[in-house]
């Protein structure tokens, strides 16, 4: 039996169950590939978790937050100032030092993602995160690409030679237009997610462990619980931050504290590896895919 | 092997905890919680385990009783074990219940030879369904357990004896027994042989009404007194092993600010027994 010369219901039918197998063969190479294992990977600091989550961004976010919380940023409406040029000496974490010296002047919070410093900080965070196979390093994304390339190669070759005979017997080829998208888009949220199966294991661990944090997230405070909701946003999410106390961080950053409706889903277009930078770029980008929560 | 202090996980405490490895060396996972759960939870456990070194914690074995531990009991502990490796487990030497019915309390066995063989025998059990032995913890009791012909300390170190087992001796139920039933808890100290104190549980009680006195109660919702301190510092003068000394707090949490307070407490006592410890041996 010949698929092309099926009429289109069943075609469409056919090439249904075709792009999922494709995106089953994808998902079953990722499942081979890539260890699951997450028992003998450590990671504490809340700027590691929400980079494994949402990219170098989420931890400039989240770091910006944790300085405002503890009273070394002052914040006034979108833009953010250093309080005490003092203080970039005293902190100890890298990444909260190039963000104190970033606001040394006060500028807008989302022109942090541009600022080299701050970008180099956040990207040895995800250095780190390559180093415990938690997201992808260079190798593992030129597989998952190969393999992208080749998924996307067959859904498109089935899908234009169908179109080409439809097309030839002028009959519609909308739907199937739409459906090889579809997959396509499928595929790529499927198969290029930045993170790893270690990756997705150990967040999801972590959600695990701090799910009752998450219950009792509108009664935190800042003054009085900055470590534990530096964690909570580190691990769920900045749009998790009950707005008592933390209706600032919506000003500062109105993508990344959406609370619902965010189409990125697991994955994130911003990289928290080496490759140094997001793919965000711009001082526009100040929510971006990263604070989807994954 | 140096002295460790650590905090029981809960799930209130958990990102205080995960937010001060610093000064947490160690935590403490009660166990039953995570016999029925699903595996994802049990996972959690595992890679919790690999962030900061993780001890089991179970309270519903039932290991002191003349009636054999069943094997239905020792093998979720046996499973949890397997699962996420922890550095060791303990329970209570304490029963749970009898004649088919649970009694939802740690309840302190008569203290007889009776009891104590039969506890060394469950102990057994568990090590060769479970793969090691539990660590023992001394229970507190607010009545004198009926039928029993001898002290506490030596029903203890019967058991100890005659298991191979070590103990996981809670200061706070030794004080709370010593002041209830009119001992001094270092006569409890001096029929420990030294080698078998491997952890310390630290707690907080309150008193209660009994009859026409009162009792301590051992709730672990209050902070540690200073008694309890003061008996762990004695703990470092006597016994020269390594402790792993765990805070326990079940309810009425603190800010995580006083709970580490306590902790660096118990660091400084526990240290202050070991330097009049050396000094003494010096001398």
């Amino acid at each position: 039996m010949n698929p092309f010369e099926l009429r289109g219901p069943e075609f469409l039918a056919f090439y249904a169950v075709f792009g999922l197998v494709v995106l089953g063969l994808l998902f079953l190479l990722r499942h081979v590939g890539e260890p699951e294992d997450a028992a003998h990977v450590s990671i504490t600091n809340p700027y590691s978790i929400a980079c494994l989550r949402g990219g170098r961004n989420e931890a400039l976010r989240l770091a910006t937050v944790s300085l405002i919380d503890r009273g070394l940023l002052d914040v006034e409406g979108s833009r953010l100032k250093t309080r005490n040029a003092k203080d970039v000496a005293r902190v100890k974490d890298g990444l909260e030092k190039a963000v104190l010296i970033r606001f040394a002047r006060q500028d807008e919070a989302a022109s942090l993602f541009e600022d080299g410093l701050a970008g180099n900080a956040a990207d040895e965070v995800g250095r780190s995160l390559e180093r415990l196979g938690l997201v992808g390093g260079e190798t593992t994304t030129w597989d998952r690409r190969c393999r992208l390339l080749l998924a996307g190669v067959a859904l498109w070759a089935v899908a234009v030679v169908k179109m080409s005979i439809g097309l030839s017997r002028h009959r519609p080829i909308g739907f199937l237009f739409v459906l090889a998208w579809v997959f396509t888009v499928w595929a790529w949220r499927l198969h290029d997610p930045h993170r790893t199966r270690r990756g997705d294991t150990l967040l999801e661990d972590l959600r695990t462990l701090f799910r009752q944090l998450k219950e009792r997230a509108e009664e935190l405070r800042p003054s009085r619980d900055a470590t534990e909701a530096t964690l909570l946003a580190a691990v769920f999410g900045l749009k998790m931050l009950p707005d008592a106390g933390w209706v600032h961080v919506r000003n500062l950053y109105p993508k990344a504290t959406r609370s619902a409706g965010s189409s990125c889903g697991s994955s994130s277009s911003s990289s928290c590896g080496s490759s140094g930078g997001s793919s965000c770029g711009g001082g526009g980008c100040g929510g971006g895919c990263g604070g989807c929560g994954g | 092997m140096r002295d460790r202090f650590g905090l029981g996980w809960r799930n209130e405490l958990a990102a205080g905890i995960l937010s001060n490895l610093d000064r947490i060396d160690v935590v403490e996972v009660i166990a039953d919680d995570y016999f029925d759960a699903p595996p994802r939870q049990t996972r959690a456990l595992r890679t919790l385990a690999s962030q900061v070194p993780l001890v089991l914690h179970g309270v519903g074995l039932g290991l002191a009783s003349c009636v054999p531990v069943e094997a239905r009991r020792l093998a979720p502990m046996a499973r949890l074990v397997d699962a996420v490796g922890p550095e060791s487990w303990s329970e209570h030497l304490a029963f749970v219940r009898g004649g088919g019915r649970e009694i939802g309390h740690l309840a302190a066995p008569p203290r007889t030879s009776a009891t104590a063989e039969g506890t060394a025998a469950n102990l057994e059990r568990a090590r060769k369904t479970v793969g090691t032995r539990p660590l023992v913890e001394n229970v507190a009791t607010l009545v004198d357990p009926p039928g029993s012909d001898r002290p506490e300390e030596d029903w203890v170190a019967g058991v100890l004896a005659a298991s191979g087992g070590d103990l996981l001796l809670d200061l706070h139920n030794l004080h709370a027994n010593a002041v209830n039933f009119g001992f001094d808890p270092r006569s409890f100290l001096d029929r420990m042989p030294s080698e078998k104190i491997a952890a310390i549980h630290l707690a907080g009680g309150r008193w209660i009404a009994a009859g026409r006195g009162r009792r301590l109660l051992d709730d672990h919702f209050h902070d540690v007194p200073d008694p309890v301190y003061d008996l762990l510092r004695e703990v470092g003068r006597r016994f020269p092993r390594p402790l792993t000394v765990i805070l326990e707090r079940d309810g009425a949490y603190p800010g995580m600010a006083s709970l580490l307070a306590q902790l660096d407490h118990a660091r400084a006592a526990l240290a202050a027994g070991r330097a009049m410890s050396d000094t003494g041996r010096a001398a």
